[in-house]
């Protein structure tokens, strides 16, 4: 009987973890994203853009981890709207951490195309 | 029956309470330090300013002269709280954008980087009317000193994200200058109770069916 309980119970909690596998990146995309790029991902008019739904992102995914760590200075084109706001580097975040962060946004707004840390760190060597 | 008779008595009565109370907390505070001069009860209000916005219009006092205003500090180039103070005024901005009781001011606290073409490249990019929503910009201690009688910390700050430390409350403004409510830019459900407090002052201050 005991034992049955401790299965559900275990049962029920990865359920509840498969919710948002992504915790780690949920919290870093709260902390060093959302201020911008808003909980929901929507950006703020053309000052910042949205990355959920975002043709650029999409487009862009081998730059997606350089553009955290060095940040972007370039005029961009995003679901037909330029935006010059200038994003600042977060080179305190290592690696995993950016790995984390894009599987999050993958996971809650993209196709589900997760990337591994050693992709990141694959795409970070070819940063321009 | 009696017992049903006192305790359908006691639910009007206790209806007629809430209904009370809740005309009573109709009227907005008025926040701030008061004096009581000659058995007059003078409320703090802000003072006189001389600003000038992103279409290099002077904005004073008299600019909102017969209207409510909410009032914010920010620079346009921070990325800390600004963001989600600014997606809280725009939330403001358009819930009123067709009444002109009521306007809106964000004033920089780095006058220094904000100059007019600069502000006036923000307003164009999240697509607000001058006259609607003044960004301005003003003398630096000037700014400071404004902040500081709208309770609202701004400095310079080295050590600060962005070179500058400011609070992210929007604060509203009546007619007679007195501030009577504000809310934590930055939390959804602050502004929420915000915007139906602007609706209590339009009522108080222009009366009800406008």
């Amino acid at each position: 009987m005991l034992i049955r309980l401790f299965f559900l119970l275990g049962l029920i909690g990865l359920f509840s973890c498969q919710n948002q596998p992504y915790k780690q990146g949920e919290i870093m995309y709260k902390n060093f994203c959302s201020n911008c790029h808003m909980d929901n991902g929507q950006g703020l008019k053309g000052l910042y853009p949205p990355i959920a739904n975002s043709d650029y992102f999409q487009k862009n995914k081998d730059n997606v981890p350089c553009i955290i760590r060095h940040g972007l200075h370039d005029t961009i084109l995003v679901n037909g709207i330029r935006f010059d706001t200038p994003m600042a580097a977060i080179p305190q975040l290592k690696d995993p951490e950016i790995a984390n962060i894009i599987n999050y946004i993958e996971h809650t707004w993209g196709n589900g195309e997760y990337i591994t840390i050693k992709e990141v760190q694959e795409a970070l060597k070819k940063c321009p | 029956m009696n017992r049903i008779i006192a305790f359908s008595v006691f639910c009007t009565l206790l209806f007629i309470i809430a209904c009370f109370t809740e005309q009573s907390s109709g009227e907005l505070p008025i926040i701030g330090h008061r004096e009581i001069v000659n058995k007059d009860t003078i409320y703090h209000t802000i003072p006189d300013f001389i600003m000038m916005n992103q279409d290099s219009m002077i904005v004073t006092n008299s600019t909102f002269e017969n209207k409510i205003y909410v009032a914010d500090f920010f620079f346009t180039f921070c990325t800390v709280i600004c963001p989600k103070v600014k997606a809280n005024m725009l939330r403001i901005y358009e819930e009123f954008e067709d009444d002109d009781r009521l306007v809106l001011i964000s004033h920089t606290v780095a006058p220094k980087y904000d100059t007019i073409p600069a502000l006036k490249r923000y307003a164009d990019k999240i697509n607000i009317d001058s006259k609607k929503w003044h960004l301005v910009r003003g003398e630096k201690e000037t700014t400071y000193q404004l902040a500081d009688d709208y309770f609202i910390v701004a400095k310079e700050d080295p050590t600060a994200p962005g070179g500058y430390d400011h609070s992210g409350k929007i604060m509203l403004i009546d007619t007679k200058r007195q501030v009577r409510s504000f809310a934590e830019g930055t939390e959804d459900k602050e502004v929420d109770r915000l915007i139906k407090d602007i609706y209590k002052l339009l009522n108080s201050e222009f009366g009800k069916g406008h």
